[in-house]
């Protein structure tokens, strides 16, 4: 009997057990350990990619919401705009700017020597446009001084250019084409 | 009185050697074991949280779909579509009213040389959105018009100006149409 052999049968009693616990960790390791952390790696990736989807869901959810809270406002400030700030029909139109107009150039000691009114038909939108076209005739100061009153009075109308006259001096008995426009929610039945 | 034979059968091995090996074996077995006691334990409720938030993750992912679904349904996408237009449509609007042509007059007539007069302005949104200002100007030669288009740049407001045309009157005078991007809020009020 070799020396270990002698050791070994000597210490049985504490080896045995200490060997099949040995096995038995090593079974654990290999049985259950191993496969759980390999579960547990699938499971965070299935988390990972559920997390993932619901961030993507989420922010889809924002923008629907949002679309949708935005086109209620849109809604909301378009009425009000169409209500409160334009005149709801060409005659309201007319009544805003014709009177006004020249009233406006009266004060400033400007002559309307033209004035068209024409609805663009050319023009597409919700809206209607109806474009007024002035000859004035006046001092340079006295038609800044309009083109300021004009552009802070609260009526809506637009200035889409303006032209000095061919042969019309800048510093004094000025003619100036004004190009205007103001918008109104017609049903289209404006007649001509 | 003692005996003075040896009477031992086997040969001596150093007893205390082999229990200190024992001991570190059973420490060994015993720190392996703990190790997978703990491993169990740590991965099976690391697991059981992944399964639970995976789980939650993708029921909250189904009812923000449905969510989703149900809102989409309640929103009438031409509706939208048509706000959108009419916002549009209502901004271009309010931003021709809300243009200062008196800041404009100012910087134009700020830029204006002694020898150069303005025959017409008329402000326009380009395809870009940008603000594009085409002024008509009257002068005795073209150094008055390059002084009156280096003058403008220098103002800060306007970029990429060119003279577009420019042809003699009969009465000698160069009438150019000068065009350039008008961005007043680079440089600044220019003023009532």
């Amino acid at each position: 009997m070799t020396l270990l052999a002698r050791v070994a049968s000597e210490h049985r009693r504490v080896l045995v057990p200490l060997g099949i616990l040995a096995v038995v960790n090593i079974g654990v390791l290999a049985l259950a350990v191993y496969p759980l952390s390999l579960k547990v790696a699938a499971s965070q990736r299935r988390a990972d990619a559920a997390a993932g989807r619901l961030a993507q869901v989420e922010h889809e959810v924002s923008r629907v919401h949002a679309t949708l809270a935005t086109t209620e406002q849109a809604d909301k400030d378009l009425a009000r705009f169409y209500v409160d700030v334009l005149p709801r029909d060409v005659s309201a139109a007319r009544h805003q700017t014709y009177a006004h107009l020249a009233g406006l150039a009266d004060e400033h000691n400007l002559v309307v020597t033209r004035r068209t009114y024409a609805i663009d038909e050319a023009y597409k939108g919700r809206l209607q446009r109806l474009q007024i076209a002035m000859v004035l005739t006046g001092e340079y100061p006295d038609i800044r001084d309009f083109i300021y009153a004009l552009e802070t009075s609260p009526e809506f109308v637009v200035i889409e250019g303006v032209t000095v006259a061919e042969g019309a001096r800048l510093e004094s008995g000025l003619t100036v084409n004004l190009q205007l426009a103001t918008y109104f929610r017609g049903d289209g039945t404006h007649g001509s | 009185m003692s005996l003075r034979t040896n009477l031992a059968t086997r040969p001596f091995y150093h007893e205390r050697a082999v229990q200190v090996l024992l001991v570190i074996a059973a420490v060994a077995v015993a720190a392996i074991t703990v190790f997978n006691a703990r491993q169990l334990y740590a991965l099976t409720s690391k697991d059981r949280a992944l399964v639970a938030a995976a789980d939650a993750a993708e029921d909250k992912t189904r009812g923000l779909n449905r969510d989703i679904a149900r809102t989409r349904t309640g929103i009438d996408a031409a509706h939208v579509a048509d706000v959108s237009a009419a916002a549009h449509e209502a901004n271009v609007a309010i931003g021709q009213r809300v243009f200062s042509w008196t800041d404009l007059f100012n910087r134009l007539e700020a830029a204006l040389p002694g020898n150069v007069r303005l025959a017409s302005v008329r402000p326009e949104i380009d395809e870009q959105g940008r603000l594009v200002v085409t002024v008509g100007v009257v002068s005795k030669n073209v150094t008055g018009i390059e002084g009156f288009l280096d003058a403008l740049e220098k103002t800060g407001a306007f970029q990429g100006l060119l003279s577009r045309q420019e042809h003699e009157s009969k009465e000698g005078f160069v009438e150019a149409s000068v065009e350039g991007i008008y961005a007043p809020s680079n440089a600044g009020s220019g003023g009532r």
